[in-house]
């Protein structure tokens, strides 16, 4: 989102955070030229079990060639829109397109869709290729092709010699890959992925994504991925979907939604460690909006906020949230000297995780975490100088929880 | 295999004594049946009791296997109407409850009807004799095996429906969703993912109900009166309630008569192993 875009949202911070989220991402549920184009459409999906709801008004697009992650925290209703989309679940109200055509009430054995279970639901009563090839056989594809195209996967996600094995004798990452290479096979419009990761090991975890990645890259499905992991996301994802509690809280890109989070839900929830959130006071000096941060162990910090926006400026003299990724505090100087403030800061404790060290200190009242480079030899109670990266700053509403 | 536990001396003797006590509890009838089939009449009547057979006398079963003999013929037509109703039962009661058991844990069909059916089998059945009499009468059907075919289906069914029903319920959904998302039908995925891995339970279901179906005596008693449809159970009932009694003849028809469900069993035995759903799901 550029400055213009931010000032646009800003005038609807009162809105819901679903439009604030997308507004450059056209989800205008008017324009049925959007869902031609587009590879999956869906329309104020709604799911609820009894009184409780579960999905909320879920409106989203993605293009052909697209990886849509779904992430969010467990139970935020992301695995129940995924099986939605599949046609495992019943809708309770809204519409989902694939290519244009309305696929809400359609049988998923129609749909023209792959999926890749959490638990892999391998058929254990049939060998790997058996299970490879019971998309081609359900469709009376001949033998001679069926047999060609199971191999050509296998060749893929390198299962040649497992061909003739049951999937009780596979080890889980193999039976990740029988699981993949059965959606693979049949070249689906769609291709849906349920936290399919989560069962293996955390090597295994980071190998499998980069494939799933390669995958992706070379065969240029597309793909909706669910998630709880936010590294996966970010580096899976063309598009995010942030979700908590059945909302959509952000769509897009994962820049968008790394730099830009739409509210606190999202900066908290993206990035690890999670951004800082810190108290601070708008202060109008002159045309000049300064900003100012309180701390019990020295002077306030205050600094300039150069590229103030209209909104921002309507808090003057109220408090504000900042937004601040670790990164953006630091012993090294910011790339850009014009949106930088340096200040020195008392550590009050230290992780070091071997490239970087993560410093403690104390803003506002709240925990902020900095990350200093790794040979810092800075220690616990020491004094440092930080270098405050005002670059990529957000900045928060404290009643509405919105970016501004 | 040994066990790992460390156990107290005595412990072990009071195991092995049990299982040996627990062992003759159930062998010694059999042993004796056995026994009493192979002994002639004088030893079966002497006081007190000849417990190992003085000659041993393989005569009643060459009677019994022959048809040219009314014993024989006797034996042998209750024994294939009661191989042919108790396997007719089976196949029937196991085709319906599997799809039956298939509606109602997957497609919510309703369990009130499932316990209706359930409740069918609870009652004695004494009170449905009156009522079935006339209506197999009705229809023309009394002392046939079609007759004992019905009787033993809505027997068993229930029986069946709820066993695969327990064993269907505990599958993982994920399979049957992931065949269906494949493109298979509701058949295609009963048939080609979900029968072969509930095979076991099909097994033991069908190795229970032809056992309950082999065994049944009250149905084929007042349902039957002639060697058409008369079972098992029956004849040796009527062996038994000859003016003279040969203790030897009941036993020999006893032993041959469960050779069936003993060579049905050790048939079904193949079917129920553990851990054929090993390696659909998880790690």
């Amino acid at each position: 989102m550029s400055e213009s875009n931010n000032s646009f949202t800003s005038n609807q911070v009162s809105d819901d955070t679903v439009r604030v989220a997308s507004a450059n991402q056209s989800i205008n549920p008017n324009n049925s030229a959007d869902r031609d184009d587009a590879i999956l459409s869906i329309r104020s999906l709604c799911k609820s079990y009894y009184d409780a709801s579960i999905l909320q008004d879920i409106n989203l697009d993605i293009n052909s060639g697209d990886f849509l992650v779904l992430v969010g925290p467990s139970g935020c209703g992301k695995s129940t829109l995924l099986s939605c989309i599949g046609g495992l679940t019943d809708v309770t109200s809204g519409e989902i397109f694939c290519k244009g055509k309305n696929i809400t009430q359609l049988d998923p054995a129609k749909r023209d869709i792959a999926m890749v279970f959490q638990s892999y639901a391998l058929f254990p009563n049939m060998t790997v290729s058996q299970n490879i090839g019971f998309g081609l056989e359900v469709r009376k594809v001949p033998a001679a092709e069926r047999e060609q195209k199971i191999q050509q996967v296998a060749e893929i996600l390198h299962l040649q010699p497992l061909l003739d094995r049951t999937p009780a004798q596979l080890s889980g990452g193999q039976r990740q890959r029988v699981a993949m290479g059965r959606a693979l096979v049949r070249d689906p419009t769609l291709f849906l992925f349920d936290e399919p990761l989560s069962n293996l090991d955390a090597k295994l975890r980071l190998t499998m994504r980069t494939e799933i990645k390669h995958l992706h890259q070379r065969l240029g499905g597309t793909m909706v991925y669910v998630t709880h992991d936010q590294v996966e996301a970010m580096t899976l994802a063309s598009k995010i979907v942030v979700l908590n509690q059945g909302v959509i809280q952000q769509f897009g890109t994962p820049e968008d939604v790394y730099k830009r989070p739409a509210n606190t839900f999202v900066a908290e929830f993206m990035g690890s460690p999670a951004m800082n959130l810190i108290q601070a006071k708008v202060l109008m000096e002159g045309g000049d909006v300064k900003i100012q941060i309180q701390r019990e162990d020295g002077p306030a910090i205050i600094f300039t906020e150069a590229a103030a926006t209209d909104a921002l400026r309507a808090f003057a003299n109220c408090t504000v949230i900042v937004g601040l990724r670790p990164e953006s505090i630091s012993d090294l100087p910011a790339r850009d000297p014009q949106r930088s403030h340096s200040v020195k800061c008392r550590i009050d404790y230290l992780e070091g995780i071997g490239s970087d060290v993560y410093a403690t200190l104390k803003l506002a009242g709240t925990d902020v975490v900095s990350r200093l480079h790794g040979d810092s030899t800075v220690r616990a109670g020491d004094t440092q100088q930080l270098h405050f990266d005002l670059s990529n700053i957000s900045y928060f509403d404290p009643s509405s929880q919105l970016r501004i | 295999m040994h066990s790992t536990i460390k156990r107290p001396r005595y412990l072990s003797y009071l195991l092995y004594l049990s299982l040996i006590l627990l062992a003759f509890f159930v062998l010694a009838p059999v042993l004796w049946l056995l026994l009493m089939s192979l002994s002639s009449p004088t030893d079966l009547t002497k006081v007190p009791l000849q417990w190992i057979p003085s000659q041993w006398d393989f005569s009643r079963y060459a009677l019994l296997l022959d048809w040219q003999n009314g014993s024989g013929e006797r034996f042998l037509a209750a024994m294939l109407n009661s191989l042919i109703i108790a396997t007719s039962a089976t196949v029937i009661a196991l085709f319906a409850g599997v799809l039956a058991a298939y509606a109602f844990s997957r497609r919510n069909a309703s369990m009130l009807l499932m316990f209706a059916f359930l409740a069918t089998i609870m009652m004695p059945p004494i009170t449905y004799i009156l009522p079935l009499y006339s209506a197999f009468s009705e229809l023309g059907i009394l002392n046939t095996k079609v007759a004992l075919i019905i009787c033993y289906c809505a027997m068993l069914i229930p029986f069946a429906i709820w066993l695969m029903k327990t064993n269907i319920d505990v599958l993982p959904q994920e399979i049957e969703q992931a065949a269906m998302i494949e493109g298979a039908g509701t058949f295609y995925t009963l048939r080609k993912v979900v029968l072969p891995i509930i095979l076991p339970a099909i097994g033991a279901t069908a190795m229970l109900s032809f056992l309950t179906a082999w065994d049944e005596f009250f149905y084929a008693l007042i349902f039957s009166s002639d060697l058409s449809a008369k079972t098992i159970p029956v004849a040796i009932a009527d062996f038994s309630a000859g003016r003279v009694t040969d203790f030897g003849v009941i036993a020999s028809v006893g032993v041959l008569a469960s050779v069936p469900p003993v060579l049905i069993a050790l048939f079904f035995q193949r079917f129920i192993v553990s851990g054929l759903v090993g390696g659909s799901v998880k790690g």
